[in-house]
């Protein structure tokens, strides 16, 4: 039997059979391992040793887990190519443990930027920063929208660009997700307490007479429409369609329904559907949805039905033609502070090297937080479930150096194509030497950047 | 496991002997997706009975399995569950071994994800028996390497 196999092995193969096969079919399989056990077949013998540090092998690696466009975005930052090394690359992002804050200012004397504000949408897209909306003193509701060119590299300097004020009409706690080139933009709440359920879709120009400029269309999506609501969460799924879930509807009642947006080709048109399926995350606002890659998103935290602020994680994923809801569980006890991980009002977005970095919020004590925490999703298992890795330290805290940002909530965040820069906006912060309100709560207007720091 | 012979050419049967003598039937559709068997037709001829020297009777069967699955245009994640269940670990490199060798495109990328999925977190010592390479390092080399190498290591499994 299992003797007769190897013993013809011997008669019809010289040597270890792995040798007869072509170094191209062992990057095959190379290729679909994870860095740790690439890393122990490096180190069997010199034969492996010498085909896993191929310099082509890990920009190939990098591809893979950190994605083409932050290679290339990588790429055109490097100042030193005599010394780059793709293998050298990849452990420095693997070993990135903290980010660098840095106060961005605007230009001396300009007066022409957004007022501090909350609950407003900010997005990277197009090379551009584009804020629209958001709540701010007295409980009003803004609908300005504005633009900044930021291009390859992070500037000290910003200059932002009021685009045209009115159409959407005003709104906070709305959501507005990058899909490819464009923006689409669902519901919110406006300051007579309407929950809308409009879907707008929003693009950036590059003029060469007028320069930058951004414009708003109203989707068309016929009759079916998810109910109004706002502090809901969404995200893209892939270039065509867009997930939201949950939210503060009709009543003030704290929702549960999963809905998709599905784009015709032209943008023109849009098509919604429910999903109802079991089980699902339970009704909540505040929370977020991040798309991870590989037509997967994280849905995180939020304030529940009972008020409760939550901390549970859950998967949205594609399996042979239909979706479905998976709850990551994870043991609070076992993580170091633990405790402050429950969330409402933060931001959760993917950065460099396969991570969500989840920012600010408020804790289940009713503090704002000023931490930054990781999830580390290369940690995930596959969906292919014959990885049996165990959930180990998928929660990170880091350490943040330079500028101290304050404490905050419901503010936005969106990262650059690099996956390096973080830029965050407003939210509602502390008050420090004067009240605003008898709590002590101010709406801010600080823009700064989170940077995951590379040695390039 | 004689098959019927059928007077159609869609569903004519190719014999392949494999290199323990033994004679198998597939069909001339499961056929042309391994590329050495459909060289090896040109060349011969399909009346005659292709000679596999380096394919045994011990995984041939299987190989003939996934492929005729393969034709009806069938093969689902389960059925690749079900494919791999009860196959140990030499089982699967051997098939991999014979996938390489009959030039079998799909089997051979199923394959090459399985022994991805069964290497994970395992130990240097079980990845050298696995693909039967000798360590030719001096222990001074090995351990240096291994310090180099410990900044991804997560967490290893018990040897199985």
């Amino acid at each position: 039997m299992e003797e007769t196999t190897s013993v013809s092995y011997n008669q019809n193969y010289s040597g270890s059979p792995i040798t007869n096969i072509p170094q191209d079919y062992i990057f095959t399989i190379i290729l679909l391992l994870p860095i740790d056990a690439i890393l122990s077949l490096s180190v069997t013998c010199k034969r492996f040793k010498a085909i896993t540090s191929s310099d082509t092998l890990w920009k190939s690696l990098c591809k893979r887990d950190l994605g083409s466009t932050c290679v290339d975005s990588l790429l055109k930052s490097c100042n030193n190519f005599n010394q780059f090394s793709w293998m050298k690359l990849y452990k420095q992002v693997y070993q990135i443990d903290s980010v660098c804050c840095h106060k961005l200012s605007y230009p001396h004397g300009d007066l022409d930027f957004p007022k501090a504000r909350a609950s407003h949408s900010l997005n990277f897209v197009s090379d551009c920063l584009v804020l629209f909306g958001g709540g701010c003193d007295g409980g009003r509701h803004l609908d300005d929208t504005w633009v900044a060119y930021i291009g390859n590299d992070f500037p000290r300097i910003l200059k932002w660009k009021t685009v045209h004020s009115g159409i959407p009409s005003g709104r906070f706690g709305h959501t507005c997700v990058e899909m490819g080139d464009l923006l689409v933009l669902f519901g919110g709440i406006n300051d007579h307490g309407n929950r809308q359920n409009d879907t707008w879709i929003g693009k950036v120009t590059h003029n060469e007479n007028k320069g930058i400029t951004f414009s708003w269309k109203m989707l068309d999506v016929g009759n079916i429409a998810p109910p109004p609501r706002g502090a809901h969460a969404a995200c893209c799924i892939d270039d065509k369609r867009m997930v939201i879930h949950g939210g503060i509807g009709l009543h003030g009642l704290r929702l549960g329904d999963t809905w998709i947006l599905e784009l015709s080709d032209s943008h023109c048109f849009g098509t919604w559907h429910e999903i109802a399926i079991h089980p699902s995350p339970p009704p909540r606002s505040g929370h977020t949805l991040t798309c991870i890659g590989r037509n997967r998103t994280i849905l995180f935290g939020g304030r529940g039905l009972g008020y409760e602020v939550l901390h549970d994680l859950w998967l949205l994923e594609s399996c042979q033609g239909y979706m479905r809801w998976i709850q990551v569980l994870y043991d609070l006890q076992n993580i170091p502070d633990g405790v402050s991980l429950p969330r409402v009002g933060h931001t959760a977005t993917m950065v460099l090297g396969g991570r969500l970095l989840i920012y600010g919020g408020e804790d289940s004590s009713r503090h704002r937080k000023n931490d930054f925490w990781i999830l580390d999703i290369s940690s995930f298992p596959s969906t292919t479930a014959s990885s049996k890795r165990v959930l180990t330290r998928i929660w990170k805290r880091w350490k943040s150096n330079g500028y101290e940002p304050k404490s905050r909530s419901f503010h936005r965040a969106c990262v650059d194509p690099s996956g390096r820069h973080l830029y965050v906006f407003g939210g509602m912060v502390d008050g420090l030497v004067q009240a605003v309100e008898p709590s002590g709560l101010g709406f801010d207007k600080e823009l700064f950047l989170v940077e995951l720091v590379l040695q390039l | 496991m004689a098959q019927e012979a059928s007077s159609s050419t869609s569903s004519k049967t190719i014999s392949l002997k494999t290199g323990d003598g033994e004679i198998f039937e597939i069909e001339a559709s499961a056929a042309k997706q391994m590329k050495t068997v459909q060289r090896l037709i040109d060349d011969l001829g399909d009346d005659i009975t292709i000679p596999l020297h380096n394919v045994f009777s011990k995984e041939l069967p299987k190989i003939i399995e996934y492929y005729k699955k393969d034709i009806t245009g069938e093969i689902t994640k389960d059925f690749e569950a079900e494919f791999v269940k009860d196959l140990n670990d030499d089982e699967v490199k051997v098939l991999f071994l014979a996938a390489n060798y009959l030039d079998a495109n799909k089997l051979f990328e199923f394959l090459s994800q399985n022994i991805a999925d069964r290497l994970e977190s395992k130990s240097v010592e079980y990845v050298r028996k696995y693909f039967g390479v000798e360590n030719d390092f001096t222990p001074e080399e090995e351990s240096k390497l291994r310090e180099e190498r410990a900044w991804s290591f997560r967490g290893i499994k018990e040897d199985e």
